[in-house]
């Protein structure tokens, strides 16, 4: 168990050593492994990570962030602000904050992902004449 | 307005039990016509399972908010509002900033690799049979759970409500969800979800709107009075002049304020110089004469502030030694919890593509988070206008939404409410019927024991059969468990999710390296880590009667979430060390390449 076979994009090719594998097998990851390296896939990857890593960590952070003030600063947490207490607020901010997370999630995947998608679909069908989806049939179910 | 307390006591009279069960008899004609005409539809798996694909992103968005906003949900949160104020407010933001997870993490993914159970995205890399059982075995674990604390909820309301024997109850509701799920299948159960969150949406902002008018539409007001619940009632007619009332609840030491009145009739204060205990009230010297006459059950007592944090989740060496950390982990367990719930987790299936799956999060974010931010109101409402010495005599803090209901828009809106809680809970128990019959059928019978070789018609007979028996359990164990707490069995259920399911769903996902015996030890370390937790817990066998006890309980928080989540991602993890599984890793390209663009997806 090598740490260079691990690490993200080294291609599964390394591992020709290993019995278990079919040569159909092999066939197929290298298949998708081409697929993977094309710039529109990888820069599906890298703009789905760069909007969805962020955004995990902000909700999370601000969620459980409200959690621990409310926990070990309960006074400050109800001090009165606009006729309620900052505590409140803070809770109702975190269904606004996931709206507003969700609603440009909705945008930047149809502006940008299903783009991309739709880029990677047509050169998949062209390039690869749908081997893909013939591969599938016999092997995903 | 003002509302006599005394009916709270009474149980529906005989006309207004017509119109509950007229409003509930409505409800189940509408949905056996559902269930007639999508019978007529569900002839394939595909059309039994996930509706033929056919629905749209709209409907499976409100079909997901009504399987989400279970019994739990209306009644639960109500409730522990009602009783604990603004801490209660937690679940309603913990449940729905969940969804985030749902949406950024699993749903798209989930729909591209997968076709009618949770366990299809694990099974899609690694090996079918060993990952298939374990994922059978949590989803019905959860389903399971998550359908008797329902059940019970449905007794017990009925119970109350009608009259009727608990067991009467269990048996009506289990026999409708059998004949939704086994005759109409997956369509029948969508469109009875939709039916029945939009009647619950237009039930909550009825009842929120008069709530709101109590207070002349004043939001100032209404949030001003929560500052200030009068924390008990008074036990019995009192008359101007007299210098004593009698009080449902101990106000306390010599000394403290009190104030006597309704929140619509301004209460007034007085101090209290002496308090005796009598029967099961409590005799309180005033400092002053009445100056008015009270009704019996009118609110009194010291004030206590329900919008400040920190009344449930306290650290007390006393009752919740670790109040403050319990907190923290039934945050970890709702938002993590939700992305790991088999019976939400199948709805992606039932919609076309992956972009659908997507439209439909974000139209079941909209419609539950509407929905919770409304508890303020039913919760907060119940607690000022009905006040918890009412509600723990009529039902407990389970019914504090109906007994608003009927404070604030008389007995006819009483039974209407009990009509859509009942409603409700019906749709769910049958969303949770054909999730747990789908992981016997598909992924137990079909995939493990016919090595997924068996005929069309065939496989949909199956389904139905064990829909059936699904059913038929669950009766059986609700009826047996009917003394058991229902926030208690939900909670399980959103343990077991977060820590069985949701890390083996992740890593399966987004790491090359993971393969069987991670998923394998981590569903088992999840499943068995959170169980045992629970068991160990303040709601498991140190409580009495449903009765949390901290004092007796080995471990010592209610929510494992926080110890049993790591113990399920570690379980998962290092059990990926434990073997080499080539065959896995090289099915993650292809995996991860048609999760990502949606290519080959079914």
């Amino acid at each position: 168990m090598s740490d260079v076979a691990n690490k993200p994009g080294v291609k599964v090719t390394a591992r020709v050593a290993e019995p278990e594998l079919t040569d159909e097998q092999m066939a197929k990851a290298k298949l998708y492994e081409e697929l993977e390296q094309g710039d529109d896939f990888k820069q599906l990857t890298r703009a789905r990570r760069n909007f969805i890593i962020p955004a995990m960590i902000i909700f999370i952070v601000y969620y459980f962030g409200m959690l621990v003030l409310i926990n070990y600063l309960p006074d400050v947490m109800d001090t009165r602000v606009l006729g309620v207490n900052l505590a409140y607020l803070m809770a109702l901010s975190q269904f606004i904050l996931a709206w507003i997370i969700a609603f440009t999630y909705l945008k930047v995947s149809t502006d940008v992902f299903d783009k991309l998608v739709a880029k990677i679909v047509a050169r998949v069908k062209h390039h690869d004449d749908g081997v893909a989806d013939r591969k599938a049939e016999k092997g995903g179910k | 307005m003002h509302t006599s307390y005394n009916q709270l006591f009474t149980k529906l009279d005989t006309s207004d039990k017509t119109v509950a069960i007229v409003l509930f008899a409505v409800f189940v004609a509408i949905t056996l016509g559902i269930t007639y005409w999508a019978s007529r539809r569900t002839k394939t798996a595909k059309e039994f399972y996930a509706a033929g694909r056919s629905i749209k992103a709209w409907q499976n968005g409100v079909a997901v908010a009504g399987d989400y906003m279970s019994a739990a949900s209306f009644l639960g949160i109500a409730g522990i509002i009602a009783f604990s104020g603004f801490d209660g407010f937690m679940y309603s933001v913990g449940w729905l900033v969940a969804y985030l997870t749902v949406l950024l993490v699993v749903a798209e993914p989930l729909r591209n690799g997968g076709k009618y159970t949770m366990a299809d995205i694990l099974a899609y890399r690694l090996k079918a049979k060993p990952v298939r059982a374990a994922a059978a075995f949590s989803t019905l674990t959860v389903s399971t759970f998550y359908m008797i604390a329902q059940m019970v909820g449905a007794g017990t309301l009925v119970k109350l409500l009608l009259g009727w024997d608990f067991e009467w109850a269990v048996i009506t509701v289990g026999i409708l969800m059998i004949v939704y799920v086994v005759f109409g299948g997956m369509l029948a159960t969508t469109w009875v979800q939709i039916v029945k969150a939009l009647l619950l949406m237009v039930g909550t902002v009825v009842l929120s709107i008069l709530v709101l008018a109590q207070f002349d539409f004043n939001i100032g007001t209404f949030f001003n009075e929560i500052t200030q619940v009068r924390t008990g009632a008074l036990a019995a007619d009192a008359k101007q002049g007299d210098t004593s009332v009698v009080l449902t609840q101990n106000p306390g030491a010599a000394g403290t304020l009190i104030r006597i009145g309704n929140v619509t009739s301004s209460p007034e204060s007085y101090n209290v110089t002496k308090v005796e205990p009598k029967d099961k009230t409590f005799v309180a010297t005033l400092d002053k004469p009445l100056t008015k006459n009270y009704d019996k059950f009118t609110n009194a007592g010291p004030n206590k502030d329900f919008l400040k944090p920190g009344l449930l989740y306290k650290d007390d060496p006393k009752t919740t030694p670790f109040g403050k950390l319990d907190l923290i982990s039934l945050g970890l367990a709702l938002v993590f919890g939700t992305a790991g719930l088999p019976h939400i987790l199948v709805r992606f299936y039932t919609v076309p593509t992956a972009r659908a799956a997507r439209v439909s999060v974000i139209w079941a974010m909209v419609i539950i988070g509407s929905f919770y931010i409304l508890t303020t109101f039913l919760g907060f409402g119940a607690a000022l206008l009905v006040t918890g010495p009412i509600i723990t005599p009529n039902g407990g803090s389970n019914m504090s939404a109906p007994l608003l209901a009927q404070a604030v828009g008389g007995t006819f809106f009483f039974a209407t409410i009990s009509a859509v809680a009942f409603a409700t809970i019906l749709a769910v128990v049958a969303g949770l019927t054909i999730t747990a019959s789908s992981a016997i059928a598909h992924d137990f019978w079909l995939n493990i024991v016919k090595n997924g070789k068996e005929s069309e018609s065939e496989q949909v007979l199956v389904a139905r059969i064990t829909a059936f028996l699904v059913g038929a359990v669950s009766i059986g164990v609700a009826i047996f468990l009917k003394t058991s707490n229902v926030a208690y069995l939900v909670g399980l259920a959103f343990a077991v999710a977060a820590s069985a399911n949701l890390p083996v769903i992740i890593f399966s996902l987004f790491w090359k390296k993971f393969n069987t015996t991670g998923a394998v030890t981590g569903i088992i370390v999840g499943l068995v880590g959170s169980l045992f937790l629970i068991v160990i817990g303040p709601n498991g066998f140190a409580a009495t009667n449903g009765v949390t006890n901290y004092n007796d309980a080995i471990f010592k928080l209610a929510n494992p979430g926080i110890v049993s989540i790591p113990l399920g991602f570690l379980g998962a993890f290092v059990g990926t060390f434990f073997s080499k599984e080539p065959a896995s890793e090289a099915k993650f390209p292809e995996m991860y390449f048609r999760t990502s663009t949606g290519i080959g997806a079914e």
